[in-house]
Formats: C-alpha cells, sequence, structure tokens
C-alpha cells in the first residue's frame, strides 16, 4: 500500500458533500459560490479550479447552485443518503431509489 | 468528485487561508432615503417599489438577492389572485373570506388588491407568468385568451380561479435585474444587526441600522429617513442543529428572527409572538418532500396503497380543490387500517393514473418550473424516474409524526397600521416580518405597498442624525465573539436554547415552566454569550444570529406569560389557564419595550377597520388594474 502522510484531523460533518463536481467540466466561475444563499463555498485557492465546499452543514438543498452553473455536468446535487427518494415501476413493481 | 474542505486539506496539508481581506472594525458608512432590511420577496419587492417612486434606495441581504431568502429558487403558486383577469370572485370579498381569527387583515387586504398588478410587473421584469409558448394546451384550468394557468387549489369545478400557477423559478432573477436597473444600491453578503434610533433611545424615530460584511467583517452604518424591515420568520427557534436540515425546513438557517430581536431593541411593538405550531413540514429529520397526503405539493396526484387500492385521502385536485388535506382524524383511520393489513405499505402518488396532459402539467410545470422543487424534479429525472411509467413513495405513516417539540414560530411579527409602519417612526415592515404572514404574494405584494409608502414618508421627512454612541455600543457587541480563540462556539449555543424552548415552552406551557425558561436563557446570556467566539466573519454572522434567536427565545415565553388563556384558533394551551376560546381573550396581545421595561398591551381582532373603505381611504391615488 502506498504511503500516506496521515493528519490529525476532526470529525466530518454529515452530510458533507451536498453537491459534488466534475473538475474537467468545471471552469471554476465560481457563479456557484456567488448564488449560494448560505456561503456554503469558498473559492479555490487555484483559479479554474471547483469552489471548496466549507460549511455543507448549513446547505439547505435549494439547489440554486447547480441551477445556476453555466458549465453542463460541472456540478451535481447529491441528495443527502438518508433524504433520498424512492419511485416504484408501475407495471413491473420493481422499486428504485435517486 | 468531492469538493469539501477536508479534502483539500489532505490533499495540500494546510487548510486554505480565509480568502477575503479581513477589514474588522473598518466603517462604511451609506445615506439613503429608504433602506430596506433583507433582500427576500419582500425586501427586492420593496427596494424596486420605493425606487420607481422617486426614492435613493439602499438594500442590505445576508446572502445574494439573485437567490436568496425562502422565495429564492421559486413560488410555489400565486395564490389569493381575485383580481386576475379569469378569476370568478371579488377581490374585496375574497379578502373577507380568506381573513381567519388572527389574521392580518391589512396584508390580506392589500395582496388581494395589489397582487394581480405585482404579478404583471414581473412579467415586465421578465418573469415568465403565463403558457404563452403554448405547451400546456388543453391543460385543465389554462385559459387559451390570457394562456394563464390556474390551479385546482381553493377551486373546486373551477368555481373561483383565484389561484394561477408561474413559472416561480424565473422570479427572483428578475428582482436582482430590476433592482440594478433602477439603481437600488444592493449590499449582498450583509447582516444587519441594529436599527439605529434618534438620540439612541429606544421608542424613538428609526433613522438607519447597523450591520457587519459576512466575508469581510467590514462594519456598515446605514443612514436613512426610512427603513423597511423585510427579514424572515425563525425557522430554527426550535431545532437543535442544522446538519440533517435538508430540504423540509421550508427555510435556511438564514431565517433566525433578526427583524424581530432589532426591532424589540428600537421598542417596536410586536404581537401573537406566543404563537408557536408544530413544525409539520419541515423539521428536515422528516422525508417530507412528497411524502404527499396532505402536501399539497402532491396537488391532483392520487395516493394508492403499495397495490394500488386508492386512499381516502382528498387529492386536492379539480374535484376537491377546496378540501384540506388529510388530517390527524383521518390518517389515524387510515393507520389502523393498515394495522389491520386494509391498506398495504408504502404509499405512493400515482402519476401514471392521471391523464397525460395533467401529469405533465402538474410533474414539468408546477413541480419543475414553478416551485421550489426543481432541483428535486431534476435529480429524480437524472436518476431515471419517468412520471408516465412510475409511482412516487410517499412516506406517510413511514416517517412518524413530528415531536410536539419540534415548532415554528412563524405567526408573530410587527403590528403596523395602513401604510404599513410599524409602531416606531420611519420604521415599516412588510412580508413575513408583520404579524400573521402569508406566502409569496402576500409578501410581494406587501414589500411593494411598503416601498411605495415608505418612499412618500422619505419625501417629507427631516434629515435623520445617527448617535454615534449607539454605534459604539453595537460595534462592541458586535466584534466581541472575534476577539476570543475559544469558549463556545454557535452550535452549542444554538443546541442551548433549542433545548431550552423545546422544553420549557413547548407542548406544555405553564406559568411555572416559561418561569424557568426565562430563567436558563437568562444564565445562558450572562454565562454563556460572554465565552462566545468566531474564527472568521461567516461564524461571527452565525454567531450574531443565534444572539437574535436567543432574544426572540425570550419574546416568545415573555408573550406567552402574557396571554392568560387557551385558544383553539391559536392552538394556544396554558395549562394554568385552561378554560378556551374566553371572549375577553379575543384579541392580540401586544408586547415592546420602553427604557428595557417589557410593557404588555392589546388590540382588537379588527383594529383595522373595515378592510374595504380603509384600504380605498389610504391609497386615493394608487392606479392598479383593478379599478372598482
Amino acid at each position: 500500500m502506498e504511503k500516506k502522510k496521515v493528519l490529525a484531523l476532526p470529525n466530518v460533518n454529515a452530510p458533507s458533500g451536498p453537491v459534488t463536481f466534475n473538475p474537467e467540466a468545471c471552469k471554476g466561475c465560481n457563479n456557484c459560490m456567488e448564488v449560494c444563499p448560505m456561503d456554503v463555498y469558498i473559492p479555490n485557492p487555484e483559479k479554474g479550479k471547483p469552489p471548496i465546499v466549507l460549511h455543507p452543514d448549513e446547505c439547505w438543498y435549494c439547489g440554486c447552485c447547480v441551477m445556476a452553473c453555466p458549465h453542463k455536468g460541472a456540478i451535481k446535487f447529491n441528495w443527502p443518503l438518508q433524504q433520498r427518494g424512492y419511485w416504484k415501476d408501475k407495471k413491473t413493481g420493481e422499486i428504485f431509489r435517486a | 468528485m468531492t469538493a469539501s474542505w477536508h479534502y483539500y486539506l489532505q490533499k495540500k496539508g494546510e487548510a486554505p487561508e480565509w480568502p477575503y481581506t479581513i477589514r474588522y472594525g473598518e466603517e462604511q458608512e451609506i445615506e439613503c432615503d429608504v433602506l430596506v432590511i433583507g433582500g427576500g420577496i419582500a425586501g427586492c419587492w420593496a427596494a424596486i417599489s420605493a425606487a420607481r417612486n422617486g426614492a435613493k434606495v439602499a438594500l442590505v441581504e445576508k446572502g445574494d438577492i439573485i437567490r436568496s431568502g425562502s422565495g429564492g429558487p421559486g413560488c410555489d403558486h400565486w395564490c389569493d389572485c381575485p383580481a386576475n383577469p379569469i378569476s370568478k370572485v371579488d377581490p374585496d370579498e375574497w379578502a373577507q373570506q380568506m381573513m381567519t381569527p388572527f389574521g392580518n387583515g391589512i396584508g390580506t387586504q392589500i395582496q388581494c388588491r395589489e397582487n394581480y398588478d405585482t404579478l404583471l410587473e414581473y412579467e415586465q421584469m421578465g418573469a415568465k407568468i403565463r403558457d404563452d409558448k403554448d405547451e400546456y394546451i388543453e391543460v385543465e384550468g389554462r385559459d387559451e385568451k390570457t394562456k394563464f394557468m390556474a390551479s385546482p387549489r381553493q377551486n373546486k369545478n373551477h368555481t373561483t380561479n383565484t389561484v394561477l400557477r408561474v413559472w416561480g423559478t424565473t422570479f427572483k432573477p428578475s428582482l436582482k435585474k430590476e433592482c440594478q436597473r433602477l439603481g437600488v444600491k444592493v449590499f449582498n453578503r450583509v447582516m444587519v444587526t441594529s436599527l439605529l434610533t434618534e438620540g439612541g433611545l429606544q421608542g424613538a424615530r428609526v433613522v438607519g441600522a447597523t450591520g457587519f460584511n459576512n466575508r469581510t467583517g467590514e462594519f456598515m452604518i446605514f443612514k436613512a429617513k426610512a427603513t423597511i424591515l423585510c427579514t424572515a420568520g425563525n425557522t430554527t427557534l426550535y431545532l437543535l442543529n442544522t446538519e440533517l436540515a435538508g430540504y423540509n425546513t421550508f427555510g435556511s438557517r438564514n431565517n433566525c428572527g433578526g427583524g424581530f430581536a432589532m426591532a424589540w431593541r428600537a421598542g417596536a411593538e410586536l404581537t401573537l409572538m406566543e404563537v408557536t405550531t408544530l413544525h409539520n413540514i419541515g423539521s428536515g429529520f422528516k422525508h417530507t418532500w412528497y411524502s404527499g397526503a396532505g402536501d399539497a405539493s402532491y396537488e391532483n396526484v392520487q395516493l394508492v396503497d403499495a397495490n394500488g387500492k386508492k386512499l381516502p385521502i382528498p387529492t386536492q385536485g379539480w374535484v376537491d380543490g377546496s378540501m384540506p388535506g388529510a388530517g390527524k382524524p383521518l390518517m389515524g383511520l387510515i393507520r389502523d387500517a393498515v394495522k389491520r393489513g386494509e391498506y398495504a405499505l408504502p404509499f405512493y402518488g400515482d402519476f401514471p393514473g392521471m391523464p397525460e396532459l395533467e401529469s405533465n402539467a402538474t410533474w414539468n410545470m408546477m413541480l419543475r418550473e414553478e416551485s421550489t422543487s426543481r432541483i428535486i424534479v431534476d435529480t429524480y429525472n437524472e436518476a431515471g424516474f419517468n412520471h408516465r411509467k412510475h409511482q412516487l413513495m410517499s412516506y406517510q405513516l413511514l416517517e412518524g409524526v413530528s415531536p410536539p417539540q419540534w415548532r415554528n414560530a412563524r405567526m408573530g411579527g410587527l403590528v403596523v397600521d395602513w401604510d404599513l409602519r410599524t409602531s416606531l417612526e420611519g420604521l415599516y415592515a412588510a412580508g413575513s416580518q408583520m404579524f400573521s404572514p402569508r406566502d409569496h404574494s402576500f409578501c410581494a405584494a406587501t414589500g411593494r405597498y411598503a416601498g411605495r409608502k415608505a418612499a412618500a414618508y422619505a419625501r417629507e421627512a427631516y434629515e435623520p442624525k445617527i448617535s454615534r454612541d449607539q454605534v459604539e455600543l453595537e460595534k462592541a457587541r458586535v466584534y466581541a465573539p472575534v476577539k476570543r480563540s475559544h469558549g463556545i462556539d454557535w452550535k452549542e449555543l444554538h443546541g442551548g436554547i433549542a433545548r431550552t424552548m423545546q422544553w420549557f415552552c413547548g407542548e406544555y406551557l405553564t406559568e411555572h415552566l416559561l418561569n424557568i425558561g426565562l430563567q436558563t436563557l437568562k444564565e445562558i446570556e450572562e454565562e454563556y454569550v460572554p465565552t462566545l467566539y468566531a474564527v472568521d466573519p461567516h461564524k461571527l454572522m452565525r454567531c450574531m444570529e443565534d444572539l437574535d434567536i436567543l432574544t426572540h427565545g425570550r419574546i416568545v415565553m415573555l408573550a406567552s406569560l402574557a396571554r392568560k388563556a387557551s385558544n383553539n384558533i391559536l392552538n394556544f394551551h396554558r395549562i394554568d389557564y385552561p378554560q378556551v376560546d374566553q371572549v375577553e381573550w379575543n384579541k392580540f396581545v401586544t408586547l415592546k419595550q420602553e427604557n428595557g421595561k417589557v410593557i404588555t398591551g392589546e388590540l382588537p381582532l379588527n383594529y383595522w377597520g373595515d378592510m374595504k373603505n380603509n384600504y380605498e381611504a389610504n391609497n386615493r391615488d394608487y392606479k392598479g388594474v383593478y379599478n372598482r
């Protein structure tokens, strides 16, 4: 196994990832950050990179950041695990989960 | 890829530096005719309306006005719009009909008379309010001539047409654009923490406000001839934490009762502050988005059990559009039937069972274009949900009921007159800042109205003068937490306040319990608040919010002590005053501070007089679409 420096870190807030980014598609324009009413994000110190989610615990999942993104596929809404929705195919009865 | 702080830290080996220049203590002073505090629906409308009436306007918002506030993502129906051209009811009669005891007669009358004008102005600003692209031809409720789409809400068999389906996701950005076009000076990312009064005196004319930038910490002083309070109610007072809030709070953590707290400190009169209600939609620990059954968002969709058997729950559609959702007694019967095996869990919203046109309109238009739920609809769609083939699960019964300690305090607010002026000269209120507020179109119409009235006052008002002593005191209060690096953080403070509210001002109300609660809040204020710390301007904002929440909690307890009676309409039950609905207590109990002393008073339930006549007497020059 590759040797990796282990930092002493506190526990991660949960849920911790209200969105995920595709670094290939994200241009780091920070539109999502400017739209967010909660200031969940801060800009990435590296220009052109996706912003950093600093306050995931304050997200109210309004989705406005995703709605504001001008780059298709750059940002994805990540429904917290305990709140994902279910549905059923009326014909087959098969159950699905978002 | 996750973009979390932890990921960054592990990758780089060090935390990123705070990205904004810190300006603690530095000052910026702004002068204006009309200052609007809060940039949600009411605030943006107030600013636009004041600017259109010739005022120099400053608009202050904690987030960014493009999407901030409870109506930021969208607008779930344009309700109570009896002046629209396809309406079948008279606006003044509808306003009367919408009035419930302890309702807000002034705001309701304004909503019913002016929210159609407001909607047309939304359209002028670029928002979409009708099916002009003919996407929903032949959908029930659509009017071919106007291309308006009536909703089945309160509209059984098309008898009213007072609620319109609108493309609410287009609303907030159109307000921002219009603010910019009119030259409204917008201060985003600024939290207002106090109102300034003449001579720094409680109860004197309001002459502006102070705040700070929640990214840089810079101190802001606003000097204004008139001030309009448009901040939110409080959805977090009884909730222990923010982590699991999810969608369902119907309001973000930003909604913390800050307007009530600063108005209280300035000496304004508040009422109905004792009213708290069960947080049914929105504890966030529940799965409420589309739990169906009683959730109005499921409008027009039949609920069925796991075997496809119809449930006796009103669909709130065209045949039963005026019915309330499933209440407690009905759900109790269904619960018993489930236990007897007569209905199988889980329940589903039967979208495929609807006519195709109707399910398209409900899923694609009402839920996606209209409301705060666009992101949810998109997420379902991306995950493969197809409303023509799939039934959406309802979490009724599965998720249980909210504990009675999970409450909200959204009914109380400032007392206003026919100018939407509060009890203080120079201070106006709109939207959720008033007592008994209503929905999006209520906030929009009352904001627009308050902007017009405040601008008229500002034209005649003499130059305001700010008390430097008052500014210095507030500056010391605001920056205290950043001078400490350890002690209690905002989250623990919040949990302590919420628990105190849950235990001593919840379902069980007695003088003894309320006094323990007040004593506990006092101890928190004296022992823990002096150790409150903030590591950056953002956390400083959350700290200051919790100080507002503490003040709001105290007001709720004081108001609960002042109403020495029980009342079924208010769902307010004092165990030590068990008699309900006594005639002598059918009144507004009011509270304010004079020289730091709490003064209680009262107002009759219809203190605004005749709604139609007084509206007209106070708005002789108003030119709207609706003219009698």
